[in-house]
């Protein structure tokens, strides 16, 4: 009863608590007003289709021949390094290892051993047909970037990098300038591998650099990962996310990680000196590009650790944490501040794992057609 | 001191003044306030506020059991709001005199049914979104009668296993 009578005056009891419980009940709403975010730095869906380049249309053909090159040591200078050797699809299609070991090393991912030390981290394959994509949607897979350093511009080239790199794959067998025409000559010499190319590219085609760039290319396109549980919730599915996933993309949008790390794939591929600590197994510091590299996606990193251009941290948590009142040298990039640190480090990881979609290619052919060991010294 | 706590501050002032004396002191109505200090909430709500109401079965004793019933929401929050509806049992004891006051223990559990409200702006939309779940709430405090009517106290919460957190009380008694 809220009045005693109507004769009397209220109780004012009453009226105390109308107003606590009234004024309580009105400081929230069940819509509460998202955090403002520029165009610029929403994040968003992967595309559910990939944008090949005008001058080449994916195709089956080509596909399965770039997956036979992938593997395929003949690539290497002393036969023993494929693209599979760092970028496994048992391993994310990296290494899992902070420096990957180059050529002379022998076994896979954390069990491999020997081999020249490479300066940086292997990134993984997967989505690299989305590199440079922006928050619309589009990018140019023909001028785009590629590496840590953005000094590719398209899977084409890219692929072929690490034929000519003395570390990667080529060792001292030839020269960096021979390395495309000396790989062309021996797949040329491969019956099966001659039949391949006609088939992808056409009769009496000649193999060389551009036809082995543009085939891994196209089998690297295929290697996608993009229905990731946060993809699901982007699209609409609101049970996608629980809740701690989604109180850490809350926390990952106001601590301004978007500022670099936007758009559907979580980069703007775009270059910054953070300050990253030096990796102590490398001889001489590696400056990148006048101490600049580029920001790394964040997806699929639970395959893809440890993190940094040079694998500094070892895992997630450590390198969000890194993020925390680090000493930014780039105009670009945003001073970040987490508030209740270990809290929102927490949930900020536990939404970066939302970004992981374990359903890619992961298809291990059973021989190659030069006869090597597939995937090159990949067994200890 | 952002303007959400300082609207919480004069409301929590101005209802104040509204108290008054009664007779009949078996029921008791509060208003609390909590910072979050750990959890899984801390990530996203720094202060809570909330209104508890409590009927007391043993009044007169040194121990005095109650049935309490709190409504607790978010301050200041942007993408997320948290409503939490908890019922529970608990007891004071008072411990000490102070100035002829009692200074007393307080421990209450309980059941808490909790709804988080949230709102994410992506490439493709605001999504909005909300969950609910069935949890336990737990409450150590100490406080002190500074009045016939009013209590205070300081209070530590446990949220299920998503939140700590510290407060302030004050309760009103009928």
């Amino acid at each position: 009863m809220i009045f005693q009578n109507i004769n009397t005056p209220p109780n004012t009891t009453y009226i105390f608590a109308l107003l606590i419980i009234s004024s309580i009940l009105s400081l929230n709403s069940c819509s509460p007003e998202a955090e403002y975010v520029p165009i610029d730095q929403q994040v968003g869906a992967l595309p559910q289709f990939v944008i090949a380049p005008n001058d080449n249309p994916t195709t089956a053909e080509k596909v399965e021949l770039g997956r036979k090159l992938f593997w395929d040591p003949v690539l290497s200078g002393n036969f023993d390094m494929a693209c599979v050797t760092c970028h496994h699809p048992n391993n994310g299609y990296t290494d899992n290892i902070d420096l990957s070991l180059g050529v002379g090393g022998r076994g896979l991912a954390q069990n491999r051993t020997g081999g020249i030390l490479i300066k940086r981290n292997a990134p993984t394959i997967i989505n690299t047909a989305f590199n440079g994509i922006d928050q619309a949607g589009n990018y140019d897979p023909s001028n785009t970037v590629h590496f840590w350093d953005n000094r590719s511009k398209s899977l084409e080239d890219q692929s072929l990098e690490p034929i000519k790199s003395m570390e990667e794959m080529r060792g001292d067998a030839y020269t960096a300038d021979e390395a495309i025409n000396v790989v062309s000559a021996r797949l040329a010499a491969i019956p099966q591998y001659v039949e391949l190319f006609n088939i992808a590219f056409g009769d009496d085609t000649q193999i060389n650099g551009d036809k082995i760039g543009k085939a891994i290319a196209a089998f690297e396109r295929t290697i996608i990962a993009n229905n990731s549980r946060f993809d699901q919730y982007a699209r609409g599915d609101e049970t996608a996310l629980n809740a701690q996933e989604i109180r850490g993309l809350n926390a990952f949008i106001e601590a301004k990680c978007t500022a670099c790390h936007n758009g559907p794939m979580f980069s703007d591929y775009k270059l910054h000196d953070l300050g990253v600590p030096n990796n102590d197994k490398l001889p001489q510091i590696d400056n990148g590009v006048d101490g600049k590299f580029r920001t790394p996606t964040l997806r699929n990193l639970s395959s893809s650790g440890p993190f940094m251009h040079n694998g500094v941290f070892d895992n997630l948590t450590s390198a969000v944490n890194f993020y925390d009142n680090m000493e930014v040298n780039d105009d670009d990039a945003a001073q970040l501040n987490f508030e209740d640190e270990a809290d929102t480090v927490a949930a900020i990881v536990a939404f970066i794992q939302t970004l992981n979609d374990e359903d890619f290619d992961k298809t291990i052919p059973e021989s190659v057609p030069s006869g090597l060991p597939v995937g090159g010294n990949i067994s200890n | 001191m952002n303007s959400s706590k300082l609207t919480f501050l004069i409301l929590f002032i101005s209802q104040l003044c509204f108290s008054q004396s009664n007779d009949n002191q078996k029921f008791q109505l509060g208003l609390q306030s909590n910072y979050f200090l750990a959890g899984e909430l801390n990530a996203t709500y720094d202060i809570s506020t909330g209104i508890e109401a409590k009927y007391f079965l043993k009044h007169t004793e040194k121990f005095h059991h109650f049935i309490n019933a709190t409504f607790t929401t978010d301050i200041g929050t942007t993408g997320a709001n948290l409503f939490v509806y908890d019922i529970g049992l608990g007891s004071q004891y008072d411990f000490l005199q102070l100035f002829k006051k009692p200074l007393f223990f307080q421990l209450n559990a309980g059941l808490l049914y909790w709804q988080e409200y949230f709102s994410t702006q992506l490439i493709e939309a605001t999504i909005s979104n909300n969950t609910s779940q069935l949890g336990f709430k737990a409450n150590l405090g100490i406080g002190y009668r500074i009045s016939n009517k009013l209590n205070v106290a300081v209070n530590a919460s446990q949220f299920n296993t998503h939140g700590t957190t510290i407060g302030i009380s004050l309760h009103y008694s009928f």
